[in-house]
């Protein structure tokens, strides 16, 4: 049983969900292995992988794109499904939590950097044309 | 640009559906259904029963909206032309407009992004972000803060260190 623990920590998700970048892969990550193996493993594991999805719900309002909305929802749905009822009416409040805090937070961005602030979606997509030394001169230009 | 023209079909478009779109500041833009559709936004506001007589755009002012609904107009028409005459000459076509088209001050490049963002408008979203990385591509940091007029926050040592990190690109 200690083989699996180890493994599931060796994807080092807790890490990727810091990440932004990483944020929607790891989320969605999550999510299957709570559909397909939450129920088999150890209690131990279990209460890893539960810390994970509360973990991730409040990670979401600091990435503010579709992407990452999306993948805590399909984390959520997932967390209905294989999770027991006291822990899913937690991981549900701390969805609803972050959705809340998501949404204030992005509309507080566009009030106050109102000058010329692109949302991250477009961001992304800009940088998306990008070659490798273009990118790396772009982050270089501010935070 | 109100709607009084309306008493007066014109004999090309008569059959088609008309949208009226208010821009931010208030101006009336009458346009085809079909340039209307163009944006992903109005359609499903359409699909949704919003269609009715006006649809308010709150984001986008008139400057603004005229030179997206141009983009529109001209894409709807160009399009029609690419099922008539074949691919080719079409294609040709729409990429010499649309570099015409998109040759405008970083200002003006902004708020067409936000707009294109905000009706989901696909073909000018590409457009314009595929804009900004050319003017990005090959450009030191410094030239790309003076262009986007962006004031450089990091401290002298954490652009050190990123710079050591990423050498191999300033080579």
């Amino acid at each position: 049983m200690a083989g699996t623990i180890e493994r599931y920590q060796k994807l080092g998700l807790k890490e990727s969900l810091n990440r932004i970048y990483d944020y929607p892969l790891a989320c969605n990550e999550l999510s299957f292995i709570l559909r397909g193996a939450y129920s088999k493993v150890s209690k131990n594991l279990q209460a890893l992988m539960f810390e994970g999805t509360l973990a991730a719900f409040r990670r979401l309002p600091e990435v503010q794109t579709r992407q990452a909305v999306s993948a805590a929802n399909l984390l959520l749905q997932a967390a209905e499904v294989a999770l027991p009822k006291q822990k899913k009416v937690l991981a549900v409040a701390e969805f609803k939590h972050a959705v809340v805090a998501h949404k204030r937070r992005s509309k507080s961005r566009q009030d106050e950097e109102g000058t010329a602030q692109l949302p991250q979606d477009v961001l992304v997509h800009i940088f998306s044309f990008l070659d490798m030394r273009s990118l790396v001169a772009v982050g270089l230009v501010c935070w | 640009m109100a709607s009084s023209s309306s008493s007066l079909p014109s004999p090309s478009s008569s059959s088609s559906k008309k949208f009226i779109l208010r821009s931010s500041d208030g101006k009336h833009f009458e346009v085809d259904e079909a340039v209307a559709l163009q944006s992903e936004m109005i359609k499903q506001m359409v699909e949704d029963g919003f269609g009715g007589d006006v649809i308010p755009l709150l984001n986008v002012s008139s400057i603004v909206l005229s030179k997206v609904i141009d983009y529109c107009k001209k894409h709807v028409e160009l399009d029609f032309k690419k099922k008539m005459d074949g691919d080719n000459e079409a294609h040709e076509e729409i990429k010499n407009w649309d570099s015409e088209y998109i040759n405008v001050g970083v200002d003006e490049l902004y708020h067409l992004i936000m707009a294109a963002n905000y009706l989901h408008i696909k073909g000018l979203l590409d457009l314009t972000c595929q804009k900004v990385a050319d003017i990005i591509k090959g450009k030191q940091p410094e030239q790309i803060r003076k262009i986007f007029n962006i004031e450089n926050d990091f401290t002298p040592e954490e652009e050190q260190e990123i710079r050591k990190e990423h050498s191999w690109a300033f080579e």
